[in-house]
């Protein structure tokens, strides 16, 4: 296919143009160029680029930052669990009946805390 | 963005810096000649916005920087992902912004895509226009043969193909202007 073609032309002419670009003597390279102007650009660019550089990595921190904060919950053990989870029930109104909560199982005890805490991180603690 | 400590193979952001600022001179200009290589023919951006935005991607992280690889090496591949995106970016346009396309459709963004590759591809086969023992040579090279294969692939004896492929890597490197008779 045509886009296929071209697109690997160019890549392998890159790889031409590379190879004999770097057995090009350093003088032929810099004939037509005095190297303090090639110096004093790549000096301005790195700068810049540091700089961008810095600002994408502080703005990809706070992204994590939030969903580190979000995410981990102290583990506790089910009985904890089952005690805050009483708690949250008697606070917020919620339909569970206490027998409900006694016979649940572990892992749903524990899941259902997960879920509680994630609600209650949002909306404010719980007594 | 990925920085990670438990990858020992890449450098980190202070060794990344200190490696794009020790490259020498020559090797910083043929940096910026690789860049204006892999710009023509894609709209809108320049050489030098393809080499920025590689050092930022290698600087931040979002691209590795393989540690005791040549650093214009990692340079060039960068910039040539680089440029490979901002093809996908103009394609992923619609040609008449105002009709509608269906966002899941690969057929629509693969002619735009196409076209694009094609207009490079020719802007650098355009370098040796007027020189035809140059572009023989460049043609070769984008047929993936080297040395001796690329010779034979353009009949051209020895001496004659060696100043051929000097003028055609000095004419893809705007060192010398597109069309100049040898």
């Amino acid at each position: 296919m045509n886009e296929k073609t071209d697109e690997d032309r160019v890549s392998k002419l890159l790889d031409s143009f590379f190879d004999e670009l770097q057995a090009m003597p350093d003088s032929d390279v810099l004939a037509a160029e005095s190297p303090q102007a090639v110096r004093t650009r790549a000096a301005d660019r790195l700068a810049r680029a540091v700089q961008e550089a810095g600002r994408r990595r502080m703005a990809a921190a706070r992204i994590q930052a939030v969903h580190v904060n979000r995410a981990p919950v102290t583990p506790i053990s089910v009985q904890e669990a089952r005690d805050y989870i009483a708690r949250v029930i008697e606070d917020r109104n919620y339909t569970l009946a206490a027998r409900q909560l006694e016979e649940m199982p572990e892992a749903e005890v524990l899941r259902l805390y997960q879920q509680l805490r994630e609600l209650e991180d949002d909306a404010g603690p719980a007594r | 963005m990925a920085w990670s400590s438990g990858d020992p193979g890449r450098l980190n952001c202070q060794e990344v810096q200190a490696c794009l600022a020790q490259m020498s001179d020559a090797d910083l200009r043929r940096a910026e000649r690789i860049a204006d290589f892999l710009a023509r023919g894609l709209g809108g951006l320049s050489g030098e916005d393809l080499l920025q935005e590689a050092c930022v991607k290698l600087l931040s992280g979002e691209r590795r920087f393989p540690r005791d690889v040549y650093p214009l090496k990692v340079l060039k591949s960068a910039m040539h992902s680089e440029a490979s995106n901002a093809r996908k970016t103009e394609r992923a346009s619609p040609v008449d912004a105002r009709v509608p396309l269906p966002d899941d459709s690969a057929d629509r963004r693969s002619p735009e895509v196409a076209l694009l590759a094609t207009e490079q591809f020719r802007a650098l086969i355009a370098t040796c226009s007027g020189d035809p023992d140059a572009e023989l040579v460049v043609l070769a090279w984008a047929d993936g043969l080297k040395g001796a294969e690329a010779q034979e692939a353009t009949g051209l004896a020895g001496k004659t193909f060696d100043a051929a492929r000097k003028r055609a890597t000095r004419k893809l490197a705007g060192f010398e202007p597109a069309g100049a008779v040898p």
